[in-house]
């Protein structure tokens, strides 16, 4: 596909986005309250002790050498590794024989650290400390040296309830950042994988990383990106999900433009496409761009399973998605319209079951599908095994009295209940399932089938002209790219299957390794 | 106000659900040209019981008089979609059925797969009345046309052979010696009108 | 993305354009060939006119020619949906609640921009000649061969009949495409949605009769409902006459796109808010 690579920007939009992020970055202040050190070690711990004052988790030890070195450390409690302040920083210093000190020999040639530096960029420093770094100040020296000591506890890397496979690996990111990044980096080891670092958020001061694959993921689709993340003027960004929702195209839209994973694998695939990938700090949930519709239907199972099963289970999963969104649907239009297309038997079975039900069948089937959506908020918010149990419990029993007392008729329960369970199947749909659930409801209820088919043609409309990161939504649909075929609504088998034939972007000759 | 945007979705949802009175099969009968509209309704209390047959007639001068007074006297909508057999006695057919056929090809609740049959020595009415199953007069149809047994004139094909050249062959039935419905053989129309039955039996003086 | 249109939904576009013919067009032994020729000299047409598209899109009096032009077979396309809904199965609303219905979901459609309607009118294109196909399929077995007839000159009225509510659209569309390469697919998708409405004129006779087809408002409307799947969808015009629809409703939106021409000057998104 063309696109993207011939999307040019007009200069002055380019010039207005440049005076824009400048002014903003100017009127906007500090991102953080700082201070500047001097080379009096007391006044730097007494402004210390001020600026975090009533801030009980702040440690500050002083430090004095065998001959009088006189120096200060300051860390968080809980954030650092305590073992490695004792035996890397306190001890050395402890036992160094040098009555005066600069910052950079400490740095060198005391501390005993895998990163130790000397950094007078203050808001770096901050950012650092805050984040889990110790800060060594040594007497007669005003700069200081921030050294790794980070050591906070952190999630296992357990398998993302959200993304369960039968086979293949059970790693998933959890809510610290350089592990993550690590479980990315190892199982992609080429020189060529890439992690750009932006802070994000004026407040909680996000650490995010945009990662990509150069040479398989486009210049123009990292910079889209990058300046989108960077454009951002927010306080916080607690999860992933803070930016998906600004950074993504077709905000208003039910369909995702952003792609979202807890699993490493992933990613990595992703990468491996041509994708960038997202990871916020703090969060499990890693963002993938550009997002097709087609990967709505893609499952982390069907690359480790036989290709028949997969491909089967792909088919089955867009067969479910029109079931859910046409079911209750399509019931309605054949009750109130075209019962001429219903078996009589059936007809008659249905219109009998109908009867003495007090609303009519498009207000009674969106009552059972607010029942359900309520059944499953109600599961997914009760706690463990009592979720389930309530939910099962529920179904069974409301839809049994529903139907005892003629507030709804059988049929309409059985309509409801497949169209919750083929909702299910395709869970990166489920909030457009929802919508269009209701609106292709409402459609057949006051034009029939002709109704639905309108309603679904503009869906589609409104699909074609969606865009993620300027690549058609829709791509290998409508546009369709013979030569990327090997990984689209089929996956061809791995024999078959060469990595860069399945890329958003083909590489170049030039570019190809 | 964004949610106020759905309320019309809301409202769109009432459609227009109406009580319906579904057809199964009807039977035209004719008497001092006085045409009587025979019609098997089915009625079915709860999905556990079967549907049961309920017939209801009208007469009128014509067979859109004989609808219309049948529409008045129902419950429900008349409901044709789900007709599958009309049943026309012989005094029904003794004048020309182009009208007939014509009024029900341009009809358009009714099938066009309606099948049409003659009745053969009785009234239609009887012999529609005579099972009391819904749908047993048109499995018998169907089955006896895949056996050979009677034609398979569907309407649409009824009603082209009639306007080519006024000839058209049709299924008949009679209740036999048991009281029960049978096969009797092919009506054959000519001029539009019956003009005789195949298994030899001319169908009396006034078709000839 | 850059907007384009891509040579296959170009085809697709205009293999609409036969297809939503399908459903209003009467039903005999001669309006099979009329419609093959009409759709003939439409796509003959059509290739001139996307060839010469370069000077119109050049031309503003041209352009606002093509857009008044586009007008009458935009109404006569409305006006005709209106109608086959209200006489089928809203027998009890106004025409006028269709037109607004009708109205809206164009317009909504018309402002994707003539690529993005062509983009759309591939799947939907797919979809219809599937269906098509699959009701003439199902009826197969049921059509009386001895129906056929050879042509006649009784297929010059229809021929008339056929190229009037066909070729201004044709014509229309093809002068506005944005590339005068995209001349072969005008041919390509007219010859294309021709030959699946003759052969589905010729399902329409085979089956129904030429004596019975001439009785009904919509034949091959009335012929699709004797396609059935044992006994489910007996009676099922409706699952015909839905992609028919769609496709009507695609060529109304690339027609609009094309009176929209002279105001808008593109046939990309256009945006009714300013873009975020």
């Amino acid at each position: 596909m063309t696109a993207g690579r011939n999307e040019v920007t007009p200069p002055y939009k380019i010039t207005f986005r440049i005076i824009f992020i400048i002014v903003r970055t100017l009127t906007r202040g500090e991102t953080m309250e700082t201070i500047t050190f001097t080379a009096d070690l007391e006044r730097n711990i007494r402004m210390m002790q001020e600026l975090f004052r009533n801030d009980d988790t702040l440690i500050i030890r002083r430090a004095i050498g065998q001959n009088g070195l006189r120096c200060a450390l300051f860390f968080f409690d809980g954030m650092v590794n305590s073992l490695a302040i004792n035996q890397s920083l306190v001890r050395p210093i402890l036992r160094c024989e040098q009555p005066r000190l600069s910052a950079d020999i400490l740095a060198a040639a005391v501390l005993q650290a895998d990163e130790c530096r000397v950094e007078t960029d203050m808001n770096k420093v901050f950012a650092a400390f805050l984040y889990g770094d110790a800060i060594v100040l040594t007497d007669g020296d005003a700069r200081p040296v921030l050294v790794n000591t980070k050591g906070f506890d952190k999630r296992s890397t357990a398998e993302p309830e959200n993304e369960r496979v039968l086979s293949g690996p059970r790693e998933g990111f959890t809510e610290c950042f350089m592990p993550n990044l690590a479980l990315i980096r190892r199982r992609v080891n080429d020189p060529r994988l890439k992690f750009r670092f932006m802070r994000v958020g004026s407040r909680t001061n996000t650490n995010v990383c945009l990662c990509y694959i150069a040479g398989l993921c486009e210049n123009s689709l990292v910079e889209r990106l990058e300046t989108r993340l960077t454009a951002l003027d927010i306080d916080s960004v607690l999860d992933s999900n803070y930016l998906a929702e600004r950074i993504r195209d077709h905000r208003w839209s039910p369909f995702p433009t952003l792609g979202t994973t807890e699993r490493p694998d992933v990613a990595a695939s992703r990468m491996l496409e041509g994708r960038c990938v997202i990871v916020v700090d703090g969060s499990p949930v890693a963002l993938t761009a550009p997002f097709l519709f087609q990967e709505c239907f893609q499952s982390n199972d069907d690359y480790y399973i036989s290709f028949l099963q997969a491909n089967l289970s792909r088919i089955l999963r867009v067969i479910g998605f029109v079931f859910t969104i046409t079911f209750p649907a399509m019931y309605a239009a054949l009750m109130l319209y075209h019962r001429e297309l219903v078996p009589a038997r059936l007809l008659f079975a249905v219109s009998a079951a109908q009867r003495g039900v007090p609303l009519p069948i498009g207000w009674e089937i969106l009552l059972m599908l607010f029942v359900l959506e309520a059944l499953k908020e109600a599961g997914a918010r009760t706690p463990g095994a009592m979720g389930q149990t309530m939910s099962i419990v529920g179904g069974l029993v409301l839809g049994d009295a529903a139907v005892s007392a003629r507030f709804a008729a059988a049929p309409t329960v059985i309509v409801v209940a497949i169209a919750g369970v083929t909702g299910l199947m395709v869970p990166k749909l489920q909030t457009a399932a929802l919508w269009l659930r209701f609106v292709l409801l409402a459609a057949a209820a006051s034009w029939g089938l002709y109704g639905v088919g309108l309603a679904l043609g503009l869906t589609l409309a409104a699909l074609c002209r969606m865009h993620s990161c300027s690549v058609p939504y829709l791509l290998n649909l409508v546009p369709r790219i013979s030569a990327e075929h090997e990984d689209t609504w089929l996956r061809y088998p791995w024999f078959f299957m060469r990595c860069d034939r399945f890329a958003v972007k083909r590489p170049s000759k030039e570019e190809r390794p | 106000m964004n949610l106020l945007r759905f309320l019309p979705l809301l409202l769109l949802l009432c459609g227009c659900a109406r009580e319906v009175s579904p057809v199964s099969a009807l039977a035209l009968d004719c008497k001092n040209g006085v045409y009587c509209l025979t019609a098997e309704v089915v009625r079915q209390d709860s999905p556990d019981d079967t549907a049961a047959p309920a017939y209801l007639s009208a007469t009128g001068t014509d067979v859109t008089d004989a609808l219309r007074n049948l529409r008045s006297i129902l419950p429900g909508d008349l409901y044709l979609s789900h007709a599958q057999v009309l049943l026309l006695s012989e005094d029904a057919v003794s004048e020309s059925i182009l009208p007939l056929a014509d009024y029900l090809c341009r009809e358009n609740d009714v099938r066009l797969s309606l099948r049409a049959a003659v009745v053969r020595d009785g009234s239609a009415a009887e012999l529609l009345e005579n099972d009391n199953e819904v749908y047993a007069l048109s499995e018998l149809l169907d089955r006896s046309a895949q056996d050979g047994i009677l034609p398979d004139m569907p309407l649409y094909r009824v009603t082209d052979v009639l306007h080519a050249d006024g000839t058209a062959i049709l299924p008949a039935l009679r209740v036999d010696a048991f009281g029960q419905t049978a096969p009797a053989g092919t009506a054959v129309f000519k001029n539009e009108r019956l003009n005789c039955f195949l298994d030899g039996e001319i169908g009396g003086g006034a078709y000839a | 993305m850059r907007e384009r249109l891509f040579p296959r939904w170009c085809t697709a576009l205009f293999a609409l354009l036969p297809m939503s013919e399908l459903l209003y067009l009467p039903a005999d032994g001669q309006s099979v060939y009329a419609a093959a020729l009409a759709c003939t000299v439409c796509a003959l047409a059509g290739i001139g006119a996307a060839r010469l598209s370069d000077r119109i899109r050049h031309s503003a009096p041209a352009q606002w020619v093509l857009a008044l032009t586009s007008l009458f077979p935009l109404l006569a396309s409305i006006a005709r949906m209106s109608i086959f809904l209200q006489k089928t199965v809203f027998t009890g609303r106004s025409c006028g609640s269709t037109v607004v219905l009708l109205t809206v979901c164009i317009l909504f459609m018309a402002s994707m921009g003539l690529n993005r309607c062509a983009m759309w009118a591939l799947p939907i294109a797919w979809l219809a000649g599937t269906v098509l196909l699959l009701s003439g399929v199902l009826t197969f077995t049921q059509l009386t061969p001895a129906s056929f007839s050879a042509p006649t000159a009784a297929l010059l009225p229809q021929f008339r009949h056929i190229l009037y509510s066909l070729l201004p659209a044709s014509v229309v569309l093809a002068f506005s495409l944005p590339e005068t390469r995209l001349s072969a697919s005008v041919s390509r998708g007219l010859s294309a949605g021709g030959a699946l409405l003759a052969l589905l004129l010729l399902r329409t006779v085979l089956l129904l009769g030429a004596n019975t087809a001439a009785l009904l408002p919509y034949p091959a409307f009335t012929a699709a409902g004797l396609a059935a799947i044992g006994n489910f969808a007996r009676h099922g015009e409706v699952f015909f006459a839905v992609p028919l629809l769609l496709c009507e409703v695609g060529r109304c939106a690339a027609l609009v796109c094309a009176l929209l021409y002279p105001f808008t000057r593109t046939c990309g998104v256009l945006h009714l808010r300013r873009p975020q």
